[in-house]
C-alpha cells in the first residue's frame, strides 16, 4: 500500500488502485481473416512490452493461440493461432498491453513514487471475469471436456497455458503435433478439446515434457 | 454509491468504476528457460488469482505457472518443436 496519495478500496476493503497499482490496458481490437489451412497470423503493430491476446470463440473449430511473436524486432508485432484443418474463418481478438496506454488532459491518474503514472482512468483495463479449470489428461487425439462459462457470446477467453505434444520424430512424412484448444458450444458452455495439426498423427514422441493435464479458462471481458 | 470511485469523460461517458473489481498484477517475473522456481505471497491468502505464464520469445513453450496455497510455483517445459522459453510470470488478483 502506498505511504501518500490516493488509495482506492472495494467494500472488502482490498486496495483497487494505488501508487502500487500495475495492469495491462487496451490497445487494439482486431479482425483476421484466413482462407483455409491450419494456421492464422494476426499483426497487430508494434508494443514494446509482452502483451495480453483474447480472442472471441468460434463455433466451427477450436482454436490454439500459440504463439505471440516478435520477429527480430524489439517490439512485440503480432500473434498466431493453430485449428485443426479446415475452410476459412474470422477471428476476432483484442491486444492489452501493460502499463498505461493513455495519458489524458482530464479524468484521473495515479502517480507511483517515481513519478511515473501508473493509473489512467481514460484506458480501459484488462478485467478478469472468471477462472475455470479444465483437465483433460493426455487424453486421446479428440478428447474434450465441456465447461460452463458465463457468457461465451460476448466475452473473449484465453486459454492458458498453452500446450503442445509432438509425435513421430525424425519423419516428417508422418510427423504431426496435437494441441489444446477451445471452442464455443453456446451462450454458456464452452469445450476445451485435443486436436491434431500438420500431418497425420503417429505414435506418441516419447517426451511429453511440454504437456499440462490442467489448463484454465480465463474469461476476460471484451472491450 | 456507498463506497469507491467513479469517473467520467469529457463526453460524460463513465470510464472508471470501482464499485466493480479491478483486475490487478500482484506479483511478476520475467525467469529464464529452463529454471524452476517458486515464490511464497503470504497476501494472497484468502483472494482469487489468475496465474500466467506468457512467452517472451515467440514460437516457445511458456512455463506453467500454478498456485498451491500462497506458493506461486512456476516450472519450465518444453518440445522439439517449441523448446522451452523465457517466460514472463504474472499473477493477477481480480475479486
Amino acid at each position: 500500500m502506498a505511504d501518500y496519495g490516493l488509495v482506492v478500496r472495494n467494500a472488502s476493503l482490498d486496495v483497487q488502485i494505488d501508487g502500487t497499482y500495475r495492469n495491462h490496458s487496451f490497445v487494439k481490437a482486431k479482425s483476421v481473416s484466413v482462407v483455409g489451412g491450419n494456421n492464422l497470423n494476426a499483426t497487430f503493430g508494434d508494443i514494446d512490452t509482452r502483451p495480453i491476446v483474447t480472442h472471441e470463440l468460434l463455433t466451427a473449430t477450436p482454436l490454439s493461440l500459440y504463439r505471440v511473436y516478435k520477429f527480430g524486432s524489439a517490439s512485440y508485432i503480432g500473434c498466431s493461432f493453430t485449428y485443426p484443418f479446415g475452410n476459412a474463418l474470422t477471428v476476432d481478438l483484442q491486444v492489452f498491453k501493460q502499463g498505461v496506454n493513455t495519458l489524458p488532459d482530464y479524468g484521473l491518474i495515479v502517480n507511483n513514487a517515481s513519478g511515473n503514472t501508473v493509473f489512467s482512468s481514460e484506458d480501459k483495463h484488462l478485467t478478469f471475469l472468471n477462472n475455470y479449470e479444465a483437465t483433460l489428461g493426455h487424453g486421446s487425439e479428440t478428447a474434450s471436456i465441456d465447461i460452463t462459462v458465463g457468457d461465451a457470446d460476448n466475452n473473449n477467453f484465453i486459454l492458458e497455458p498453452f500446450v503442445h505434444k509432438e509425435f513421430v520424430a525424425g519423419n516428417p512424412a508422418n510427423s504431426g503435433h496435437q494441441f489444446r484448444g477451445i471452442r464455443k458450444i453456446d451462450a454458456s458452455t464452452v469445450r476445451v478439446v485435443n486436436f491434431s495439426a500438420e500431418y497425420p498423427p503417429g505414435p506418441a514422441f516419447p517426451s511429453t515434457n511440454a504437456w499440462v493435464a490442467t489448463l484454465n479458462v480465463i474469461e476476460v471481458r471484451k472491450e | 454509491m456507498t463506497y469507491g470511485l467513479r469517473c467520467w469523460n469529457a463526453s460524460k461517458n463513465l470510464t472508471l468504476d470501482v464499485n466493480e473489481n479491478i483486475t490487478r498484477v500482484r506479483f511478476q517475473t520475467e525467469v529464464a528457460a529452463s529454471v524452476t522456481a517458486s515464490i511464497n505471497l503470504p497476501d494472497i491468502s484468502g483472494k482469487s488469482t489468475i496465474q500466467l505464464g506468457l512467452s517472451l520469445k515467440g514460437a516457445r513453450t511458456p512455463h506453467v505457472v500454478i498456485r498451491s496455497g500462497t506458493v506461486i510455483t512456476w516450472r519450465a517445459r518444453g518440445s522439439v518443436h517449441f523448446p522451452t522459453g523465457s517466460t514472463l510470470v504474472q499473477v493477477f488478483l481480480y475479486d
